[in-house]
């Protein structure tokens, strides 16, 4: 993996270096009068960062700028921010099919009716249309884990940096995860959870046996029948082995025990992702070492909680119009709303709950919108979690749960050059990200962008 | 003051669930007529539980140190209700309807503590449940015995000790649905007796194949040189549990109606040296009582259902009577959320439809489901030594004018009317709204059995689909009895 | 001598005949008196050591008199409980014979507007489940259509006869309106919320509509029927046709609802018809609007009792209370199975409604002249006064209890066997030949 790695780093810094042509070295770029958001929490006003080939060279107060350095003033009023990492994504994936026909052996689908997939690349999945990379690059990412929708098991994960229309050719990390979640192929074995549990278990059982058959005929091949060769399974040999977690999906406590239990019987490394609930496991999850890889989407306020919400804007504003009329409901339905209101502050509290029991915590988008980020920030922010927070679940706690906290994650000296240049703090309503740089490529985003 | 306040201004309104409430499981209950079940009605009794466990049974016996005390003076106590026929507590799906042998998945895999039907058993008197798979398939999943632990998490409502079960089902679901719906085997009652041959076949090869993998890995592994390492066979999770019900560890439970399809199984199994099973539904059952009690097969029926499907048609509530009066062991089960609620009333028609006594009535919802299940030796009855599973009844529990008043489970009091209040929920939906009826059975028993069978034929379009989706459409759904 | 020999021929065919046809046995028919039992007339108080005559399809008689002429054939009920015969007031026997087998479900015709439909018309006399169910003392039962949002009229019929003529109380007995319901349907209702929603309110568009174009057709016709001359003949239209009834105020309107804020609606179209005889049923929240429907002095017809709660959160023993609930806020109660083939379980939901706060003689009345009352047959059915049909049982206890026997029964003045498909598969197989 690390060959890998450095491989695509390496490419990087070529893609880079391509655009500028006339230069004998590959010019510095700097950004000067800045105010710069680290990942741990420090905030450095007046600051300077320098990067080159695609790498921070440095970011702080007291920079040399280097001579060839193209240099950009912030006028003290942009805000610079690490790279964010969406810990897991579907960004880009062509859709999971609607609609198949039903097999003719319901009870015998063969592996792709079936939504078993592990086999299945990201880099083989991509939909034509390549907008919502720069979508999210808009929002401040930089860098993503992405999978492919689908069903069961939907196919490995790999880590893109998101470079808008490019990102398939930029390639970080390949297979870093499996991808699973409890949902069903329409129609198709295993078509429940409960089916679902046990076609796992049965996987790995094929797995072992076939990698096992493998090996001894391949060491002794005159002793053996032929060993088969079946790509689902021999996908499943790297999470089999240790070597790659699985990135499994679950959001409440009951779905997250179950692949707890999965994970017990199977023994398989898990990082679980999405997680909504999963501050209701929090102290199992830290004990059995498992990384989270929370969603910060939520539902849709209960319309009573909204109008409240309303009511007390309205009262703020000097607006008392209507501050006499009082809802009379019931007791019943206080306690109905009182209880739907704990249950909707449970989960904004999740991913605050999740870090401050020591649970590894990273950041996936989930499926969440695009357009639904800023929102659901705010909603946090709102409810008493620290933009230091945010910001190091979204860059170096991400990072870590990937394995990639080395090469970014931070804005530090020898880390690539991932971050986002904002109008003001990730915590002001209005900011918004005017640059992109994603392993030092530059993306400026238009006003007309920012409007929508 | 419109009397639906009044109703609310009584009404404690708990959110906190009385189920959470920490309880050693010790309670002195006092001055109770006692339906022992398996010995006479005892009057002023009082039954002692320590840590679970009935300790005492008798007059004046001494509180021990931390039990509560029960004053039950007028009261009917008798063993919890236990219904080998249920589908409550189950998540996202009762039938892997996909194929027709799917022995592999299991109950205890997707158990749902937060059913708020687990305790609105429990207000009925019910201690423990067998959640079982549907009837969509020849042979369907494991079932699960559950302890209605309700505010414990999924693994902590698990009968201990419970053996395992299995669910079977004969007859017109099976064949309609893969048959006519999926058009593979079995179309017809011939096919669904050779579909359980030829997976029972299957497991046996399977067995032997295995055995001797493993044989050979072991001694592989002993000695390297001297034996070779076995070419590798996978193990095969749902042949697996077929020879383990052809060995004896797992106890069948076999969704029928007609007694053609009763004697086909019981010939079936005689051949594979199976024994111990239970036959679901069986409104057949009747016909043939003798062949049942001579290959000591089990009954677990409704008290009173029939006509809602061919298979029947020519069924008969006297059914518990006369398998009564053959021997054969038999029990009154719910297959609803909505009958579960009131197991009590449905044994009582067997008094009515051909006059079982008292005894053996409220026998067939207490200690002979816990003979089906295995568990006779834990619970069933209130004798010294058994799990304190309990209920506590304002009069005689057949009478239709009886209330539970309390439900104990391994001591523990999960259910009390006095205390209750009203939204025993454990989970809240945030986009739920206020007078959302998600939940509501209009009252008429819907299949459960079939459940899900629909959504997994979804939007096809094959007659027997279509017959089976009008079913759920509209004013229609007034007809949803497909058990 | 001939009668001799043919009778016990008849008997035995009769019996063979059971399994197909609804006679099991001839019923006695002339005159009957049953003696020495405890008379529970329920409209006039309890007769201890009563007596009732019956007279071809009438009672005659109820009271303490000890002599009656000879020619009555006298049953010995004494230590016996003598009841009106049950009425259950919402079912669907005689429509459908099988629900899983399509070709023998008649309770709902396509579409959502169908008053002209009768269900007087598809009822099987033959039904098997009829002899089922009378013998368990419910003698009379509403059945209705059920698809659509107007699926049709109910007959109301006693549960004896050679033809539906001969069943029929009243041939066209109520309209039944299914009120649109906002939300799901229950457990296998996958519709979005939205879309629920979206339906709800074309429905109850499409309703209001439909009623408005009704109540116009009805107002025209009405002016035309006065006075003709001069007027063009409006073209006629056989459902609206039907719907005039309802306007007019002689055939009452059933109105199945059961949420909440659906009986708060129903409510408000009834109070803008002055002339309709409107009746709401089913209605599951109906304890929560109690006030509001008796003050709209709407008569009930509650059921199933035995349900489960409505929504998520309600006391578990709400569906139990609900009768109880409306009758102490004044409402006329009456409670209905909506069964088919367990009709016969009707004293089993009156008797949980009475274990859970609805009086115990209320309890009776809601399956007896309650009804009655609601569906304007209370001069002829719903209690034992002389010169009612003979609609009557005879128990050894409280009726209500399940575990209670029934030892007669008697229908339009007939004195029932007491032999159905279900006694007689008793019978054979109690003692069956093991070989």
């Amino acid at each position: 993996m690390k060959i890998i790695m450095q491989f695509c780093v390496a490419a990087l810094l070529l893609l880079c270096t391509y655009h500028d042509t006339r230069a004998q070295s590959t010019p510095a770029q700097a950004l000067t009068n800045i105010t710069i958001h680290h990942a741990d929490g420090t905030v450095v006003t007046g600051a300077t960062l320098v990067w080159r080939n695609g790498t921070i060279e440095a970011a702080g107060l007291n920079v040399t700028i280097p001579f060839d350095a193209r240099v950009r003033d912030g006028g003290d009023s942009l805000h610079v921010y690490p790279g964010f990492i969406d810990g897991y994504g579907t960004w880009g994936s062509v859709d999971a099919p609607t609609n198949q026909p039903r097999p003719d052996r319901p009870g015998e689908p063969g592996y792709q009716r079936a939504g078993i997939q592990p086999d299945r690349a990201t880099s083989q999945n991509f939909k034509t249309d390549k907008r919502e990379f720069a979508e999210i690059q808009q929002l401040g990412f930089t860098v993503a884990a992405l999978g492919i929708k689908g069903f069961f098991l939907s196919g490995q994960v790999d880590v893109y940096h998101l470079t808008g229309a490019e990102t398939p050719d930029n390639l970080m990390a390949d297979r870093i995860a499996q991808k699973v979640q409890f949902v069903s192929s329409p129609g198709a074995y295993p078509n429940t959870l409960m089916a679902m549990m046990t076609s796992l278990r049965q996987l790995f059982h094929n797995a072992s046996a076939l990698q096992k058959h493998q090996k001894l005929y391949a060491e002794t091949p005159d002793r053996y029948s032929p060993a088969p060769r079946d790509a689902v399974l021999e996908a499943l040999y790297p999470v089999s082995d240790n070597r790659i977690p699985f990135f499994f999906s679950a959001d409440n406590r009951e779905d997250i025990q179950r692949v707890l239990k999965l994970k017990d019987e199977i023994g398989f490394n898990l990082v679980l992702v999405s997680g909504k609930e999963a501050y209701t496991m929090a102290d199992e999850l830290k004990r059995k070492n498992v990384p989270v890889l929370v969603s910060i989407e939520l539902p849709e306020k209960p319309s009573h909680m909204k109008k409240e919400t309303d009511k007390k804007e309205k009262e703020d504003n000097g607006n008392n119009q209507e501050s006499g009329e009082t809802d009379e409901i019931s007791a019943e339905e206080a306690n109905f709303r009182e209880r739907q209101e704990s249950a909707y502050y449970d989960l904004v509290n999740n991913a605050r709950r999740l870090m401050e029991a020591g649970v590894k915590t990273g950041f996936s988008s989930s499926g969440m919108k695009a357009s639904d980020f800023g929102k659901h920030v705010q909603t946090l922010l709102e409810n008493g979690y620290e933009e230091a927070a945010l910001v190091r679940l979204m860059t170096i706690n991400t990072a870590a749960i990937l394995g990639i906290e080395r090469n970014t994650g931070s804005l530090q000296r020898g880390k690539l050059a991932d971050f986002s240049v904002r109008t003001a703090p990730l915590s002001d309503k209005n900011s918004k990200v005017l640059y992109g740089i994603s392993a030092g490529k530059f993306t400026e985003f238009s006003q007309e962008g920012r409007r929508r | 003051m419109r009397p639906s306040i009044i109703l609310f201004a009584i009404v404690i309104l708990a959110a906190s669930v009385q189920a959470r409430a920490s309880d050693t499981g010790s309670v002195h209950i006092k001055n109770a007529t006692v339906i022992t079940i398996s010995g006479d009605e005892l009057e002023n009794t009082d039954v002692v539980v320590e840590n679970g466990i009935i300790r005492a049974i008798g007059q004046n016996l001494a509180t021990p140190r931390n039990a509560a005390v029960v004053d039950a003076a007028g009261m009917y106590l008798m063993p919890g209700i236990i219904d080998a026929h249920s589908h409550l507590a189950i998540t996202r799906g009762v039938n892997e309807a996909t194929h027709p042998v799917t022995a592999e998945v299991s109950m205890y895999d997707v158990i749902n503590p937060n059913d708020v039907g687990i305790y609105r058993a429990l207000a009925g008197g019910v201690t423990t449940i067998h959640t079982m798979h549907g009837s969509a398939n020849v042979i369907g999943g494991q079932g699960a015995t559950l302890k209605l632990h309700y505010g414990a998490d999924a693994a902590d409502m698990r009968f201990a000790g419970a053996p395992r079960t299995i669910k079977f089902a004969l007859g017109e679901n099976p064949t309609r649905v893969h048959g006519q719906g999926s058009n593979v085997q079995p179309r017809t009652r011939m096919g669904v007796e050779q579909i359980v041959r030829e997976h029972f076949d299957q497991a046996i090869e399977y067995r032997e194949k295995r055995t001797r993998y493993e044989q050979a890995k072991a001694l592989h592994e002993r000695n390297p040189r001297r034996n070779p390492a076995p070419e590798p066979v996978a193990r095969n999770i749902r042949l697996d549990v077929l020879a383990d019900i052809i060995d004896g560890t797992i106890l069948v439970h076999c969704h029928s109606y007609r007694s053609d399809e009763i004697l086909m199984l019981m010939r079936v199994f005689n051949d594979y040296g199976i024994k111990n099973y239970t036959f679901q539904h069986a409104n057949e059952a009747f016909k043939v009582a003798p062949e049942l009690k001579a290959n000591g097969a089990h009954t677990s029926i409704f008290a009173d259902w029939w006509a809602y499907k061919f298979e029947v048609y020519y069924s008969t509530p006297y059914n518990a009577a006369i398998l009564n009066r053959y021997g054969v062991v038999n029990s009154i089960n719910s297959d609803s959320p909505e009958v579960i609620r009131h197991l009590n009333h449905e044994a009582a028609k067997t008094v009515k439809y051909g006059g079982v006594t008292h005894n053996e009535a409220l026998r067939m919802i207490t200690l002979n489901p816990a003979i089906q299940l295995g568990i006779d030796h834990l619970v069933g009855s209130v004798e010294v030594g058994k799990q304190a599973d309990l209920s506590l009844w304002s009069a005689h529990p057949l009478s239709i004018y009886a209330i539970n008043e309390m439900t104990f489970v391994d001591g523990v009091r999960r259910f009390d009317r006095e205390a209750d209040g009203d939204d025993q929920r454990l989970q809240v939906s945030v986009t739920e709204t206020y007078d959302s009826m998600a939940e509501f059975e209009a009252g008429r028993h819907h299949d459960a059995c079939m459940e899900d069978v629909w959504l997994f034929f979804g939007e096809q379009n094959s007659s027997a689909q279509h017959q089976l989706n009008s079913r759920f459409n509209g004013i229609q759904q007034l007809n949803g009895h497909l058990h | 001598m001939l009668k001799n020999i043919i009778l016990p021929f008849i008997l035995i065919a009769s019996m063979h005949l059971s399994v197909y046809g609804q006679i099991t046995e001839k019923p006695g028919f002339g005159k009957f008196a049953l003696v020495g039992g405890t008379v529970h007339t329920i409209t006039n108080g309890t007769i201890e050591d009563g007596t009732v005559l019956i007279h071809g399809n009438v009672i005659e008689y109820a009271g303490q008199a000890t002599s009656f002429d000879p020619d009555y054939t006298v049953i010995d009920v004494s230590g016996r409980h003598v009841y009106p015969g049950f009425i259950d007031a919402g079912t669907r026997l005689g429509l459908i014979e099988i629900s899983a087998i399509p070709v023998t479900v008649d309770d709902a015709e396509l579409g959502n507007f169908n008053p002209h439909m009768k269900a007087f018309t598809a009822i099987n006399p033959a039904a098997v489940a009829i002899p089922v169910t009378r013998v368990s003392g419910v003698t009379t039962v509403l059945s209705y259509p059920t698809s659509g949002i107007i699926p049709g009229k109910s007959t109301l019929i006693n549960l004896y006869g050679y033809t539906p003529d001969s069943m029929a109380v009243v041939q066209d007995a109520a309209m039944h309106l299914n009120w649109p319901a906002d939300g799901r349907r229950g457990w296998w209702d996958s519709r979005s919320d939205e879309d629920i929603r979206r339906e709800y309110q074309r429905n109850l568009k499409q309703l209001n509509e439909y009623l408005e174009e009704a109540k116009t057709y009805h107002q025209m016709m009405e002016v035309y029927e006065a006075d003709p001359s001069g007027k063009m003949r409006p073209t006629r239209n056989a459902d609206m046709e039907a719907m005039r009834a309802v306007y007019r105020g002689d055939l009452p309107v059933i109105i199945s609802v059961d949420r909440e804020k659906d009986i708060l609606n129903a409510l408000e179209w009834i109070k803008s018809n002055t002339h309709i005889r409107a009746v709401l049923s089913s209605v599951a929240e109906g304890w929560r609007v109690a006030g509001q429907i008796a003050e709209a002095g709407v008569p009930v017809i509650v059921g199933p009792v035995l349900r489960t709660p409505a929504r998520g959160y309600d006391n578990y023993q709400r569906p139990y209370q609900n009768a109880g609930l409306l009758a102490s806020a004044g409402v006329l109660v009456a409670i209905q199975t909506s069964q088919t083939e367990n009709v016969r379980n009707l004293p089993y939901h009156a008797g949980y409604a009475a274990a859970y706060g609805l009086d115990r003689e209320e309890a009776l009345k809601a399956i007896t002249i309650n009804p009655a009352r609601i569906l304007g047959v209370d001069h002829a059915i719903g209690s034992i006064e002389a010169g009612k049909t003979a609609n009557l049982f005879v128990s050894d206890g409280d009726p209500l209890e399940t575990m209670t026997r029934i030892d007669h029964v008697f229908i339009r003045g007939f004195n029932i066997p007491m032999v159905s498909r279900h006694t007689l598969l008793y019978q054979e197989y109690i003692e069956r030949d093991v070989n």
